[in-house]
């Protein structure tokens, strides 16, 4: 729950941001290298590798489905 | 397979885990089909080791071969993907500290895993639906998942919120044939929003619930007995900043993540994007710390296994104290407008003495390994 509150206060300041970017502004956004999607299987290799020998994972997206090594 | 060498922690380098990691908004723009199909062919060679510790000589461990593709063929308002990969693994079990059982380097073990991923999409004007379905078979495991995503963006298409539902069911029987027809079930959530905060940053929160019930213990182990529930939260914060100076992006990342087998663990990454031409490359190191969890049993405290232990207990090394660096380059090559070649290598180490948090666990060995991925990209 704490979480879930801190979550919504921080998006709550940053949606409440002043001098967002205008339509003509968002070109350097627009690069692959400025995007949070990149290579997937890359992304998909490297979190699976750390999956594999860390306590951790989680917070990329929901049902993923799971393996035998962990 | 061959029985009585399985490794507790084969390292089948998989996709499923993060096979919903495209549901999540690449950008805080309208979404909008891709204009291109595309496809992509990876390969990685992994292995991994532990180094010379308290008197006992370095151990080479698991090397994973791993084939795969993806393909993304897009329509007018959808697009369609599929993804599959082949794990073939062999090597040596590992050390005692992380498997009390077969602690031998030889015969070894080998092991395959076929795994197979679909989605759509439907776009929308602002925003879009989607579905997932993931298939993971090995010799042990059957995982199948399937993932619900929705996106909305505002008006002025500079703040996008994301929510996912998520379900997966595994059944698990050990080659070792101590566990037969076990199963854990799978249910979490996700939320989040992508936020264009400048015209040279954008942001991204999001934070999960995952509910399990079933079998998380190791089979392959003697003293292993953890809790059939489990419950995981995440908090994370993506921050990709333009360097105008240096005409190269710095992506940056924290994740918070909290359990209920009572491990808390802080992660944090950064990439540096710098282009030369048709050639990028991209530097990144990630830091990760984690503490142990409450009914982890540091060896060195006992020296021995705890053989016929009550309650729940666990030597596993995953679930001491330590901390991990991980180092990475990756180079991209754009051949033509559509071709493009990568070739990533990455070194990761694993030990007590670098962690940040929670009691060291001195008796761990330090734990590394190295991947080298290559890629190929078409678009058409």
């Amino acid at each position: 729950m704490k979480i879930l509150i801190l979550s919504l206060i921080t998006t709550f300041c940053l949606t409440g941001c002043g001098n967002l970017p205008k339509a003509w502004e968002k070109g350097i956004l627009a690069k692959p290298e400025m995007t949070f999607g990149g290579d997937v299987l890359e992304k998909k290799f490297d979190n699976h590798t750390f999956f594999s020998k860390e306590a951790s994972s989680g917070g990329d997206g929901a049902g993923g489905g799971g393996c035998g090594c962990n | 397979m061959k029985k009585n060498n399985k490794n507790i922690v084969k390292l089948t380098l998989g996709v499923s885990l993060i096979a919903s990691i495209n549901m999540i908004p690449q950008l805080a723009h309208a979404e909008e089909p891709p204009k291109n199909a595309e496809l992509s062919l990876k390969y990685l060679q992994y292995s991994d080791g532990q180094s010379a510790y308290n008197g006992q000589d370095a151990l080479k461990r698991i090397s994973v071969k791993a084939p795969s593709f993806s393909l993304l063929i897009p329509t007018e308002n959808y697009s369609f993907s599929i993804d599959s990969v082949k794990d073939e693994v062999s090597g040596a079990t590992p050390r005692w500290h992380t498997n009390t059982t077969w602690a031998t380097p030889a015969p070894g073990m080998d092991d395959e895993r076929k795994e197979i991923g679909l989605g759509v999409t439907r776009y929308f004007s602002r925003g879009t639906l989607g579905a997932t379905f993931n298939n993971s078979k090995e010799h042990d495991y059957h995982s199948r998942a399937l993932g619900l995503s929705a996106t909305k963006s505002t008006e002025d298409n500079n703040t996008t919120f994301n929510a996912g539902l998520g379900y997966t069911s595994d059944l698990i029987n050990s080659s070792n044939q101590t566990i037969v027809g076990e199963t854990k079930k799978t249910t979490d959530f996700v939320i989040g929003l992508t936020q264009n905060l400048t015209p040279h940053d954008i942001v991204q929160l999001s934070t999960s619930y995952s509910v399990g019930k079933g079998y998380y213990s190791d089979p392959y182990k003697y003293v292993d007995n953890r809790p059939r529930d489990k419950k995981q939260n995440t908090f994370g914060i993506k921050w990709n900043h333009y360097l105008k100076d240096h005409k190269a992006s710095l992506r940056m990342s924290y994740r918070f993540y909290k359990d209920s087998f009572g491990i808390i663990s802080h992660t944090l990454g950064t990439d540096y994007v710098k282009s030369f031409g048709a050639l990028r490359v991209t530097p990144s190191i990630r830091y990760y710390t984690q503490n142990s969890a409450s009914f982890y049993v540091d060896p060195n405290a006992s020296d021995t296994p705890v053989f016929g232990a009550v309650g729940y207990i666990s030597g596993d090394q995953r679930l001491a104290a330590w901390g991990a660096i991980n180092l990475g380059l990756k180079l991209d090559y754009d051949i033509t407008n559509n071709i493009s070649l990568n070739i990533k290598g990455e070194y990761y180490r694993q030990q007590a003495g670098l962690r940040f948090i929670g009691q060291s666990s001195p008796g761990l060995a330090p734990f590394y390994a190295k991947t080298l991925q290559l890629g190929l990209n078409v678009k058409f």
